[in-house]
């Protein structure tokens, strides 16, 4: 398990995990072995931008300017996202 | 009013039914179909293509040993191709080092190593072939 991430963390797939778009049911899903995990509108927002080279910092600075919103809101919710996802092994730093 | 039947999330594909071992628990026992009676690599790229098409995002190549048919890497190649997220599931005997290579280049996307059991000789009495656990762990490594 992943310690708690830093604003300096860069989040990544786990290696044999792809975010890919569901074209049959809409909407994008995760795959991993044995696994598929669909992801709402918010979290791919989020998923699509945890490529290994964007601090947490930087996607919690995108996401409230994409979407005008209170930074303080955007970062505990991208918090949330992340330590769900590395929970289920999907997401690490 | 018919109930709508949604569309399925994995393809379990039994590319081929020989295999090297004879694991007594196996549910393929038998050559069920002869190689002769196999789809060709064509026909399961057609239906790997139509399954992604249907809804199905995940592939798992088995048999059958998978690794007996001699254009897995081009299933592989097709499978990745169309979409699917794929999954081999096999005894490895059939890959070395280089064909391994050549799957995940093709875009394997997993991989599902069977073990019979931790010890050596109760594996090979299992699976039926002496010497069947010391390669699986040579795959391994």
């Amino acid at each position: 398990m992943n310690r708690l991430p830093t604003d300096e963390d860069r989040p990544r797939l786990v290696r044999g995990v792809k975010l890919r778009p569901d074209a049959a049911r809409g909407g994008h899903v995760l795959l991993a072995p044995e696994r598929v995990v669909a992801l709402n509108p918010s979290a791919v927002a989020v998923v699509e931008r945890c490529d290994g080279s964007r601090s947490l910092a930087a996607i919690v600075d995108e996401l409230a300017a994409a979407y005008a919103a209170a930074r303080t809101l955007i970062e505990s919710d991208v918090h949330a996202l992340v330590r769900d996802l590395a929970a289920k092994r999907l997401i690490e730093w | 009013m018919t109930p709508e039947i949604a569309p399925p999330l994995g393809l379990l594909a039994e590319l081929t039914h020989r295999c090297p071992l004879a694991c007594a628990y196996c549910s393929n026992p038998l050559e069920l179909l002869g190689r002769e009676a196999e789809l060709d690599t064509e026909t399961w790229a057609r239906v790997f293509r139509e399954a992604a098409a249907m809804g199905v995002l995940q592939l798992h190549l088995s048999g059958g040993e998978p690794a007996s048919r001699a254009d897995l890497v081009d299933l592989v190649r097709a499978a990745a191709q169309a979409g699917l997220y794929t999954n081999l599931i096999t005894s490895g005997l059939g890959l070395g080092p280089s064909r391994l290579a050549a799957l995940v280049e093709a875009g394997l996307d997993h991989l599902q190593l069977s073990i019979q059991d931790v010890d050596e000789a109760e594996a090979d009495v299992s699976a039926g072939l002496r010497g069947s656990h010391r390669k699986k762990r040579r795959i391994a490594a």
